[in-house]
């Protein structure tokens, strides 16, 4: 990218100047001559402005005048003067881009002046294939032209040649590789690095929160699985035991029922009857004990609370009684004549006399009287509910006692009927006849299995069903896991994948750093030994890692500090057109005062290498005639496209200024 | 529009790293050079768009 032309109007010293940068390839450098004062650095200032809305050089003499040009202020007859800088660049692709920066001013009638903030515009236009592009303003624009020309790094392009020689002293290492990083954009992976690394422990810290427990939920869910299957299998093997018992317990009861011995046939058939009423027994007794449970389900909770429950009543019924609930006059009711300053008998309570003072106090004694009105209507309600619960259990202990007694009666029967059983089995069992004997012992054998089948059964049930409800339960809890853990893969996978950028983005930086570095060294080196006039006095510049910079004298000895102003100039210079050729910015350079502390014959050295050495650079050298002395126009003639020169006319409100192409 | 410096651009594309992460470490430079001429201070959303587009993997919602 290089500067096409400037123009600035109404700007300082310049009321309506041109200046029209060289362009050619083989001609790149535009000279500016102009006395000290003459607006030289305010060129500079200009283009600054122009880009940043800021005069970034400005001399300390010009801080305090104002900006638009005084002449054209005082002679205005209008009380808006305008001020506009605008520069056209050509873009590498040989696309113009113009940038258009306007502000006004008012002029105040004790000439004070005033910056019209909403005439300040800044507009940018790419020129496209066949005509220009859609114009960009205000952030818009500011945020190409900052795309183009970072703010940051500026001040490595546009800079005070005179500010050189103390660039080393005023700057450590630490800032010349601040000035790398900058210019490199390196920052930009330190501040890539910090915010990754951030993400990445977030991301981290939010997976190990989850601590998904999926696979141990998915070991227990298949354990508790594979154990139901086999509680399964056992309890069928068991159900068909259990039927085999019974089918051989009615068996062997059926043949003493037909046995030719009539007393053992009735006998069986009673032992029959007492069995079924057994059940019959047993059934009705379970009956009764949920019955009970449920009378204990519902009455427990107030019997354990009766107590608070009975002094909450007697609280409510004791403030009932001495008439605080509900209270006389409602809270809103008092309010609102307090908030009326009028009493219910239209007497004032306004407090305009000691009287109506007495009386608003009486009608705010009320007023926290009746502090309870609110909740009286919850607590009377409460109270009578409290009243129904404790009269709910006034029937629990004989319900308790009704129920103990019909359970002691059923069970008494029960055992009444099964000792009967019990009886007639063992008379079966001493009966004479020996196939009655052996009949009733391979009968009761059979009911016995039958009746530990039927219990172990039970309990196998019990065990099924608990089980049951745990794979339920570790299925629902495995569904919740199992999200979470698909939510910890991928933040685990995320968490690797920043690592990874934050490794690469270090390496990227690393080997920029090095590289750039390296090319520094070996350029500002180069530069430095070709410029410098004592040849044989200097090795080489170099760069340590924490970009300290050194000047090797041919004796070993470091010479940075010994360096003449004009040398360190040059060594500054060179590092200054090292950092800018490696920098990976297409942005022209431009010079103040370059020569300034340098005697005529390195002038003349540097003005010989430095077309070399910026080889394909546009160059802006602002000089003044002592600086583009004979010895230099002569050494830059070859390169040298364009030389204006600043006249400057004294006027009575201020000096105005106009550049001269003299070549 | 992304003004990276093309040094940069250029040590990215001629690594060996895997395409995602170039675009990775592309996309978030973007990212930074942006919010440092906006001076904004807020990254994260803009990190985590890039690292759910490049990531590779698909992000699974979220526990209520």
């Amino acid at each position: 990218m290089e500067f096409d032309y400037l123009r600035m109007k109404n700007f300082r010293q310049y009321r309506d100047t041109q200046i029209d940068f060289s362009r050619s390839p083989s001609k790149n450098i535009t000279i500016i001559q102009g006395a000290n004062g003459a607006g030289k650095t305010n060129i500079m200032n200009a283009i600054t402005w122009c880009l940043f809305g800021k005069e970034l050089h400005i001399d300390s003499k010009y801080a305090g005048l104002p900006i638009v040009n005084t002449t054209t202020l005082a002679e205005s007859k209008d009380e808006i003067c305008e001020m506009a800088v605008e520069i056209q660049f050509i873009q590498s692709n040989g696309k113009k881009l113009l940038v258009n920066r306007t502000c006004q001013y008012k002029k105040g009638k004790n000439g004070n002046l005033t910056e019209i903030r909403s005439a300040h515009s800044l507009t940018v236009m790419s020129e496209a294939e066949r005509d220009w592009g859609y114009p960009l303003y205000s952030d818009e624009a500011q945020y190409r032209i900052d795309n183009l020309i970072p703010p940051s790094i500026e001040e490595y392009f546009f800079f005070d040649g005179e500010r050189m020689d103390h660039y080393f002293k005023e700057n450590t290492g630490r800032d010349i590789k601040d000035a790398v990083f900058k210019i490199s954009q390196l920052e930009l992976f330190e501040r890539l690095i910090d915010h990754l690394s951030a993400r990445r422990n977030d991301f981290l810290r939010t997976a190990k929160g989850l601590n998904p427990k999926a696979s141990e939920l998915r070991d227990m869910l298949e354990l508790q699985t594979r154990s139901l299957e086999t509680d399964k299998v056992e309890l069928q093997e068991l159900t068909d035991h259990k039927n085999e018992a019974e089918r051989l317990e009615r068996e062997f009861s059926e043949k003493l029922k037909n046995s030719s011995a009539e007393h053992i046939q009735s006998l069986g058939e009673l032992r029959d009857n007492l069995g079924s009423e057994v059940e019959h027994l047993k059934n009705e007794i379970e009956e009764i004990e949920e019955e009970r449970l449920g009378l204990l389900h519902h009455n427990m909770p107030i019997i354990f609370s009766f107590e608070a429950l009975a002094k909450t009543k007697a609280m409510i019924d004791s403030r009932r009684e001495a008439g605080m609930i509900p209270p006389p006059y409602r809270t809103i009711f008092i309010s609102n004549l307090l908030k009326k300053g009028k009493c219910l008998c239209g007497s004032d309570i306004t407090t305009k006399d000691e009287y109506s003072a007495e009386r608003r106090k009486k009608v705010e004694l009320y007023l926290e009287e009746s502090a309870l009105s609110d909740m009286s209507n919850d607590l009377i309600e409460s109270n009578a509910h409290i009243q129904r619960l404790m009269e709910s259990i006034t029937d629990f202990p004989e319900e308790v006692v009704r129920i103990g007694k019909k359970l002691k009666s059923l069970q008494d029967s029960k055992n009444t009927k099964e000792e009967k059983i019990e009886k007639i089995s063992q008379e079966i069992k001493e009966s004479n006849l020996e196939n009655i004997k052996i009949w009733e012992e391979e009968r009761s054998k059979h009911e016995h299995e039958m009746k530990y089948l039927e219990d172990k059964i039970a309990v196998k049930r019990n065990q099924m069903e608990r089980r049951g409800n745990m794979i339920r339960a570790y299925r629902s809890e495995l569904k919740k896991e199992l999200e979470k853990e698909k939510r910890h893969k991928w933040l685990l996978e995320v968490e690797a994948f920043c690592d990874k950028g934050i490794k690469c983005a270090e390496e990227v930086r690393d080997t920029i750093m090095e590289s750039m570095k390296k090319e520094i060294e070996e350029k500002t080196s180069r530069q430095f030994l070709s410029l410098i006039w004592k040849k044989e006095t200097y090795n080489a510049v170099k760069i340590d890692k924490d970009y300290n910079i050194s000047v090797q004298h041919v004796s070993g000895m470091e010479g940075l500090g010994t360096l003449s102003a004009g040398e360190r100039e040059v060594c500054a210079l060179s590092f200054m057109a090292a950092l800018n050729s490696v920098s990976g910015f297409e942005v022209p350079l431009l010079v103040d005062t370059p020569l300034a502390r340098i005697s005529t014959e390195p002038s003349r050295s540097i003005a010989e290498n430095l077309p070399n050495y910026l080889k394909g650079k546009q160059l802006t050298l602002l000089v003044t005639e002592k600086e583009f002395s004979s010895e230099v126009q002569e050494a830059l003639s070859g390169a040298v496209g364009k030389v204006y020169v600043i006249n400057v006319e004294e006027k009575e409100h201020g000096n105005l200024a106009e550049v001269e192409l003299v070549k | 529009m992304s003004n990276v410096n093309r040094r940069i651009l250029k040590t990215i594309e001629e690594s060996k790293f895997e395409e995602n992460i170039k675009e990775l470490l592309k996309t978030l430079l973007a990212i930074e050079l942006r919010n440092m001429a906006d001076k904004a201070i807020r990254y994260a959303e803009d990190y985590d768009r890039s690292l759910r587009r490049l990531a590779g993997v698909t992000e699974e919602q979220e526990d209520k």
